[in-house]
């Protein structure tokens, strides 16, 4: 797995992921040969590029791509188990799927990007879906610490009951405010206009 | 004048004295020359440049691509085709839209019968770009170009070859279907655009974009029903359950024809959307097992089977407008589902209902969710301000253009 990996790694370190994949999809179409493309990194980088960008069906579609001659790879594995975990929303296990492998040297950078995004995205949910949430739940969905679990709902504004164990989560995106208001006012004015 | 020997076609062609225009003329004239000399066209394509006689290879492959050909013909086909639509001077073999096209189908027909559709995917979007007279006009080379992206699992490619360029992906747009002399489209390649179209959508899991190209399929103004008419609204039942929990009805402009028989093709779909609206996930599995081998045999058996899943959701979807709290363990009971929370994260996520979870007292709230309804309302009004703006523009075109007016306002 040595190699320039063609100019990949300038293009992620710059944060351009959609980028970055649509360059590694561009080599495996470039590829001849019944079998494919036999380069680990080129279906590896571009899976976890499609998870960072939130496009899980599309990690999921490069993953059946893969050729059979390298489904045996360590590394490999261990995005497929990144993918599975995250299919099927599990997500302590996604935190552990990431933690538990010894990444290389493309992608170790990756990861914690991905985390923080899984993280973000998981986040927003819980402020969509819940109420109250236990302490326990946070931290497993997000593999923080019993102190980072407090951090956060505190940055939050999120109110933690009285025995400890379950944070009040509040919504913040639903509350409104003057700006959508004045948005309402824009839209008004635009339906008039074109009646 | 047509030419009257191979050599006198090379001879012009190489010598170039002709404008790429009056060629595409001469060659058009020497039809019955281009169908005799089949055997020769490898050697004749030899002493050519790709690039600079583009045209004249659009009209000596296409030759081949109408004939039977050879084990050893066929690869030379291929390899020159790839070679070809990945180099091609533009302006020229858009003088010859229906051969390019012919080269296309070809090309695509011989890589996918060999199962090497992902080795035609790059080929097959250069030639999108090269011959399509503006960026969003639909060529004959986009459905084959989503086929190929199909069958090699590149669904995000294929969903860039989608929609016109630069808008949003807003529901209703299509690539420009523009003067088939300029493409040389058929309706066929129209139908296969939406087909497979949707199919891209249904694997990305997009599945109100789906429904609309799958509609586009068998609304089309048609004269009787094609196998690609009935296959589409198979899918389109089908997605319609997933996404809406019932058939959405066939809209009234669709073809009297279709409208009518439609159904008679698909009674054994039918019968699963009524078991359906039962709102009894065992019925449902008793209907989808009926009807395995016929679903099987359609290849929408494992997409019939999302529908079990989604069925349950469609009953916690209808708890919602009974109940304003239930506790977590009614709703897994109600619903028939195991894990009631990952369910209802599920649903929240994607915007499926609007509920509040509370751990603390293991229950859920669904509250009544004003916000969400004002912006699907004002979401469907930008749309039909814009949707008003684009029909008054193609009118005004239309009443501004000569030919129609010849045609239809003067007669």
């Amino acid at each position: 797995m040595e190699g320039d990996y063609g100019g990949l790694p300038r293009t992620l370190a710059e944060g351009k992921f959609t980028e970055a994949a649509k360059a590694c999809e561009q080599m495996e179409l470039e590829t001849d040969g019944e079998e494919g493309c036999q380069l680990v990194w080129v279906y590896t980088a571009q899976i976890v590029c499609y998870l960072i960008t939130g496009r899980l069906n599309e990690a999921r579609f490069c993953w059946k791509r893969v050729p059979q001659s390298l489904l045996g790879d360590t590394e490999m594995q261990a995005v497929q188990k990144v993918v599975q975990t995250l299919w099927e929303k599990d997500y302590a296990g996604f935190h552990k799927s990431i933690a538990d492998h010894p990444w290389g040297e493309l992608l170790l950078p990756l990861m914690p990007t991905l985390a923080d995004e899984t993280r973000s995205r998981v986040q927003k949910i819980v402020s969509k879906a819940y109420t109250t949430i236990s302490v326990e739940t946070l931290m497993s969905m997000l593999a923080y610490s019993h102190e980072k679990v407090l951090q956060l709902a505190s940055e939050n504004a999120w109110e933690l009951d009285t025995d400890k164990q379950m944070i009040r989560v509040v919504d913040a995106a639903a509350s409104s405010d003057s700006s959508t208001r004045r948005r309402g006012l824009e839209q008004l004015f635009r339906y008039s206009q074109s009646v | 004048m047509a030419f009257d020997s191979p050599a006198a076609l090379l001879g012009a062609i190489r010598e170039g004295r002709q404008t790429p225009a009056q060629l595409a003329g001469l060659l058009n004239t020497s039809e019955e020359l281009l169908r005799s000399i089949g055997q020769d066209v490898p050697n004749i394509l030899r002493e050519l440049h790709v690039v600079h006689h583009s045209l004249a290879f659009a009209f000596l492959l296409a030759a081949m691509a109408g004939n039977e050909l050879s084990e050893d013909q066929e690869r030379f086909f291929v390899d020159t085709s790839r070679a070809f639509l990945l180099s091609c001077d533009a302006s020229q073999v858009q003088l010859a839209p229906e051969k390019f096209a012919e080269i296309c189908r070809k090309f695509t027909e011989l890589m996918v019968a060999k199962g090497r559709a992902r080795i035609a995917i790059a080929p097959l979007r250069s030639a999108v770009q090269r011959s399509r007279p503006s960026p969003n006009a639909l060529t004959p080379a986009h459905p084959l170009l989503l086929q190929c992206c199909l069958l090699g699992k590149f669904y995000g490619l294929a969903e860039d070859h989608l929609y016109p360029q630069g808008t949003m992906r807003a529901q209703f747009k299509c690539l420009d279907v523009v003067d088939p002399k300029t493409t040389g489209l058929v309706v066929k390649d129209f139908f296969l655009y939406c087909y497979y179209g949707g199919m891209t959508l249904v694997g990305l899991k997009r599945y109100s974009e789906a429904l609309d190209f799958f509609l586009r399929a068998f609304a089309v103004p048609a004269t009787q029903v094609s196998a690609i008419v009935v296959a589409s609204y198979k899918k389109y039942l089908l997605v319609s359950l997933l996404l809406h929990g019932q058939v959405c009805p066939i809209p009234e402009y669709t073809s009297q024809v279709v409208q009518r028989s439609i159904g008679s093709w698909c009674s054994e779909y039918l019968e699963v959307a009524k078991a359906f609206s039962t709102y009894e996930v065992g019925k449902l599995e008793q209907a989808l097992e009926k009807h395995r081998s016929v679903l099987e045999a359609d290849k929408n058996f494992g997409f019939a089977k999302q529908l079990i899943p989604s069925l349950s959701k469609r009953v916690i979807q209808r708890l919602t407008q009974t109940y304003l709290t239930l506790s977590l363990d009614d709703l897994a009971v109600k619903g028939g589902v195991g894990d009631a929370q990952a369910v209802l994260l599920e649903m929240i996520e994607k915007g499926e209902i609007h509920a509040k979870i509370s751990q603390k007292d293991k229950m859920v709230a669904f509250p009544e969710d004003g916000d969400a309804r004002v912006r699907d309302l004002s979401g469907g009004i930008d749309l039909a301000i814009d949707l008003g703006a684009e029909v008054e523009s193609l009118d005004e075109s239309l009443m501004t253009n000569r030919t129609f007016l010849q045609h239809h306002v003067t007669s």
